[in-house]
């Protein structure tokens, strides 16, 4: 019994090393997207690179370095899109990590969050700088801003290619009774919902599901998303903006501390960049995903 | 309702008659409700966030919408390895007088033991004041070496809070233009 414990314990450990050991408590793990050959991409502020993670283990399979703050992050075609903070553009890598592009003026944005609509050949930037969402071709030509009447401060955003749908998170005006909230718009920038945050319920009462909303992803008539400020991960409904489930603790014990996105993984699972501990948290949400 | 109301309003008077904290509010973006809730409050002094690290960088961190980029100040790579957390240095409620009679800015500085006036606990010198009234001084220099910066530094090459060391270094030049606050303070 006490040998069966103490493998227990050695096992647990291990696994729990194992889903930390993406870059040790010294990064800064921001963004998270789908990569090529069973990869995630999560985008280190801290190590300034993009951290290919192996989808079995977590584990940091190689890395890319960053001239500059990485921030938004997405694969797509044999190409990775990096928002770069520090250059305030988009650049864009080929094969062999070469830089091919930049998009945008450099210092013209604050490049939060990107999403690509594949089929349309559409790049989606939530731009932090001019606070708005800015749609680009993929060579990097301007067409047009999304939301630019509804939204306050967008900072992240993912594009559903099933629904041909954008679901972009704002934090809303605070000052000016404007709460943060989640829209979704459809591929020409029409908006289709609106999700707030917290609704008044009476004089003195209101009730809130979530206040800083970060990243955001559709999954059927789910949507799941992260809370940087309550440092939680929200199953929302669709329709009706309802809360469904809840989680601040990952499925291997770890306490969600400024987790700024996610990925859906098949099978129900979700990966979060939980910024502060420095690791992605794992969550399997199967019973709470259609 | 009634009820509702009468207790809104005995808070209401409560909170203008006790002589509180300052807590005034400096900006827009930082009224009360900003960080603060009777409802979903998850910290100990009904914060919004889980910590008061996580709710300062859900806006001043990586993704954050403030253009003011902020980090912990950290390095573990040197030894004795650091780590100081935003409240360390910054009196979330307002800007506080300092010991030479001017006001701080960017909230530096605590009311620690209650003087009324802006201070840090450093990490081996004590509690010391604090002199950070523009952004581009972040050293004073002798004889009292109480800049934002070198109010702690006891081990840098540059900049102590004595006149041991090296008070030379980029003295014409803005500390953080290359220890930037959104880089750790480090280079």
């Amino acid at each position: 019994m006490k040998y069966q414990s103490s493998i227990f314990w050695v096992a647990f450990l291990g696994l729990m090393l194992s889903f930390s050991s993406f870059a040790g408590a010294a990064s800064s793990p921001v963004r998270i997207a789908e990569g090529p050959k069973d990869t995630v991409l999560v985008s280190d502020y801290r190590r300034q690179s993009i951290v290919h993670v192996d989808l079995k283990n977590l584990k940091q399979r190689r890395k890319l370095r960053i001239d500059g703050k990485p921030l938004g992050v997405v694969w797509a075609d044999g190409l990775l899109y990096v928002g770069n903070e520090s250059r305030g553009q988009v650049e864009v890598y080929g094969s062999g990590s070469k830089l091919i592009r930049a998009i945008g003026e450099p210092g013209g944005m604050i490049p939060n969050d990107l999403a690509i609509d594949r089929e349309g050949g559409r790049l989606f930037v939530a731009d932090c700088r001019d606070q708005a969402v800015k749609v680009f071709t993929l060579d990097g030509d301007y067409l047009f801003n999304i939301g630019a009447a509804s939204l306050s401060q967008p900072v992240a955003l993912s594009y559903d290619p099933h629904r041909r749908e954008l679901l972009v998170s704002d934090f809303g005006c605070p000052e000016e009774g404007i709460p943060s909230a989640v829209y979704i718009f459809d591929g020409e920038g029409a908006q289709l919902a609106r999700i707030p945050g917290s609704q008044k319920t009476g004089m003195f009462s209101s009730t809130t599901t979530f206040l800083r909303p970060q990243g955001v992803v559709a999954s059927a008539d789910r949507i799941c998303l992260v809370d940087s400020f309550l440092g939680r991960l929200l199953v929302l409904d669709r329709v009706s903006g309802s809360l469904l489930a809840s989680f601040d603790t990952s499925s291997f014990g770890e306490k969600l501390l400024l987790p700024l996105d996610l990925l859906l993984l098949p099978g129900g699972d979700v990966l979060v960049t939980n910024n502060r501990a420095g690791c992605l948290s794992r969550f399997s949400l199967a019973e709470v995903l259609p | 309702m009634i009820r509702a109301l009468a207790v809104y309003l005995a808070i209401t008077a409560l909170a203008t008659l006790i002589p509180a904290d300052r807590a005034d509010a400096l900006i827009s973006a930082h009224q009360c409700a900003y960080c603060h809730t009777t409802h979903l409050a998850l910290g100990d002094t009904l914060l919004h966030a889980a910590s008061v690290e996580a709710l300062c960088l859900s806006c001043h961190g990586p993704a954050g919408i403030s253009v003011l980029k902020a980090e912990v100040h950290t390095d573990s790579t040197i030894a004795p390895s650091f780590r100081h957390t935003c409240l360390d240095c910054h009196n979330p409620h307002d800007n506080l007088p300092n010991w030479k009679g001017g006001e701080n800015i960017a909230l530096v500085g605590l009311d620690l033991e209650d003087l009324g006036v802006a201070r840090i606990l450093t990490p081996n010198s004590g509690i010391r004041n604090v002199v950070f009234e523009n952004r581009t001084a972040f050293t004073q220099g002798s004889p009292d070496y109480d800049g934002a910066c070198e109010t702690c530094h006891t081990l840098t090459r540059f900049h102590r809070n004595t006149a041991d060391g090296t008070h030379t270094h980029q003295v014409d030049t803005t500390c953080t233009s290359c220890h930037n606050h959104g880089n750790y303070f480090l280079r």
